[in-house]
């Protein structure tokens, strides 16, 4: 019976920790549990269509504070609650620029035993680009240029971290915008510095000139994704937004046609990122796993090779405990490697664009009928907007900032 | 040989494998459970000193930036004859019209040149007046009420008339960055440049720099 019980131990220890390591897939991460009449009264001076946004920031705390209000920020700005999308975007920059030195959640995340998602959301450079580029956009349209162009410049560091052989940065809509920005402050020197810089990387596009007084942002398609590819899902990659059919934009100002410049794919700036640092950490966590992994099938196999042999030998006590010592060792290899989290963070900002297009006018105050026309890339018309736009009288230094998505739009100075 | 390490081998399994057995799975579970990561409390609002570096910092310009450099800018001011030795007080405007950020810092300006001078009007006891000319409007429907005779004009002034500035604030706050992708390590350069300008001849009587480079490296699951 002693025998028995020595030989049954391991394959029963086995079967206890397949069973406990069974949940070890994916890490969980516990929403707060935030009471419900604190919840209404947080939520009760929001708008309606932005309180599950809101009810996310609380109920998922830090580790997603920026990307909660990143996604609530053009939410916010979509339904036209300027004051809320400020709010929210600085938010977002406030933690972005916050060095995340010695900080604990990140020291976890690179451990063997949770998932690169443990750390707290800062988002990849593309996504903190857009960050300064809504942030950018909003300064813009109270006629804060400066800030505007603080906004747009910080951002173009931001895309210098995503350039692992050229410390420059290729993205040509946030060179547009400081360029632009410096346009409106008088700014020239600067201006034509920022926009000699655009033109090495959109050698066709059309300076806008000095008077130029609208801008007119077009936003298309929908987000880059994440996913987790690879052994142990440890690879992080990066694809196109689904179901994207609009590929241009044409304008018709009071029947006057006019082609948006597709000045940024957003897609292709998340696809071309360097290699990430972390991935060699999440290499290195998958080839520990799958180490142990060996270890421990190998051990098992001796273990149960040793259990067979032990009824036709003199030792056969002495062999089933080896066995046992064997299997129990090869478990807990089996176990450790199971223990591992390669997992790769996945969680990315679901309400970008794809596509950003523009066009830059001189236009006298007045009201006009803008008619726009998403095409797909054979120039078929998906879809189109008819709406009236009102431009007040400005004053020769300030522009008027119209940003679109299909179906929605904000002008400034309304 | 063989036999002897059998036996040591068979003593082992027999004496410490219901040991071993025990400490693993004892080990088991309380490691390899499912791991929920909780949120954190976080922490209840509290003084600190502005003055002090905080917790969360980055490259930008921050509240003991501002304290800093408005502190010398003030002291500096003070001790230049043209302001501190004055035949008759100087009529001084300091403000954030012309005081220009080119950098890639988001600031709000006002918080720089609102410490300044609330500091020099304390500081100069009456060497300097100063002109608050963002009040502008508020100034100018007075005088309006003034002069229309709907109110009297008060006690200091015999022919009522807003002050026009003898010198004026300039500057430019500007910044250099650098960055390494490969270490994740940058760098912010900031060069904020303070000026006093003869308002009537447009000579630049006083200039002051404050400058300072802030470096940063993010933790490498953030590069």
């Amino acid at each position: 019976m002693q025998n028995f019980s020595r030989i049954k131990f391991p394959f029963i220890l086995t079967a206890v920790l397949l069973v406990v390591i069974g949940c070890a897939g994916r890490q969980k991460f516990k929403k707060i549990d935030v009471p419900e009449a604190a919840m209404r009264s947080y939520l009760a001076d929001k708008p309606v269509k932005l309180r599950p946004g809101f009810r996310a920031m609380l109920e998922e705390g830090k580790r997603n504070y920026v990307l909660n209000n990143m996604r609530v920020g053009i939410d916010a700005l979509q339904i036209g609650h300027l004051e809320i999308a400020k709010k929210c975007f600085d938010n977002a920059l406030n933690h972005i620029e916050a060095v995340f030195a010695d900080n604990e959640k990140a020291k976890k995340a690179r451990s063997l035993w949770y998932e690169e998602g443990m750390k707290d959301f800062k988002g990849e450079p593309y996504e903190r680009v857009m960050a300064y580029y809504y942030r950018g956009l909003l300064y813009l349209a109270d006629k804060d240029y400066e800030n505007a162009r603080a906004c747009f410049k910080a951002g173009i560091i931001q895309d210098a971290f995503a350039e692992e052989n050229q410390n420059r940065c290729d993205f040509a809509l946030l060179l547009f915008l400081e360029g632009y920005s410096s346009l409106k402050l008088g700014d020239h020197q600067l201006a034509t510095a920022a926009f000699n810089e655009l033109k090495k990387l959109r050698p066709d596009f059309t300076v806008p000139s000095r008077d130029s007084n609208l801008l007119i942002i077009i936003e298309t398609g929908t987000s880059p994704r994440k996913l987790a590819d690879g052994v142990g899902h440890g690879e992080l990659k990066f694809f196109r937004g689904r179901n994207i059919i609009e590929k241009r934009v044409t304008l018709y100002i009071d029947n006057k046609e006019f082609t948006a410049y597709p000045i940024e794919d957003v897609a292709w700036q998340a696809m071309t990122r360097g290699g990430r640092p972390v991935d060699k950490i999440i290499k290195g966590q998958v080839q520990f796993r799958k180490t142990h992994e060996k270890i421990g099938t190998t051990l098992t196999d001796i273990s149960s090779n040793l259990l067979l042999a032990s009824p036709v030998t003199s030792h056969s006590d002495t062999l089933s405990g080896v066995s046992a010592a064997l299997g129990i060792l090869g478990v807990a290899e089996m176990a450790l490697a199971a223990r591992t989290r390669t997992h790769a963070d996945t969680r990315y900002w679901d309400n970008l664009p794809d596509s950003v297009h523009l066009v830059c006018l001189k236009i006298a105050p007045g009201s006009y009928q803008l008619r726009t026309k998403y095409l797909n890339g054979s120039s078929v018309k998906i879809s189109e907007d008819i709406e009236t736009i009102k431009i007040p009288a400005l004053d020769a230094n300030s522009t008027i900032l119209l940003w679109k998505r299909p179906g929605i739009n904000y002008i400034s100075g309304d | 040989m063989f036999s002897a390490n059998l036996n040591k081998i068979e003593y082992f399994s027999k004496v410490s494998l219901s040991k071993l057995g025990a400490a693993l799975f004892s080990l088991a579970i309380f490691s390899f459970g499912c791991a929920t990561v909780p949120e954190h409390s976080g922490t209840a609002a509290h003084y600190v000193d502005p003055g002090q570096q905080s917790e969360v910092s980055g490259v930008g310009l921050e509240s003991q930036d501002i304290i800093n450099m408005t502190d010398k800018m003030m002291h500096d001011i003070l001790a230049t004859p043209i302001f501190s030795k004055p035949k008759t007080p100087p009529k001084v405007i300091i403000d954030s019209e012309y005081f220009k950020n080119e950098s890639s810092t988001r600031i709000n300006k006002n918080m720089i040149t609102d410490r300044l001078r609330t500091g020099l009007n304390q500081a100069a006891r009456g060497k300097m007046i100063f002109v608050g000319r963002e009040y502008m409007n508020m100034v100018l429907k007075e005088l309006q009420l003034k002069q229309l005779g709907v109110i009297n004009e008060g006690e200091s002034a015999s022919e009522p008339k807003a002050y026009g500035g003898d010198f004026r604030l300039g500057g430019r706050i500007s910044t250099l960055d650098s960055v390494n992708p490969k270490t994740g390590s940058f760098a912010r350069y900031h060069q904020i440049l303070f000026e006093m300008i003869d308002l009537n001849t447009g000579e630049i009587v006083w200039s002051g720099s404050y400058n300072f480079k802030k470096v940063g490296q993010e933790d490498i699951i953030y590069r």
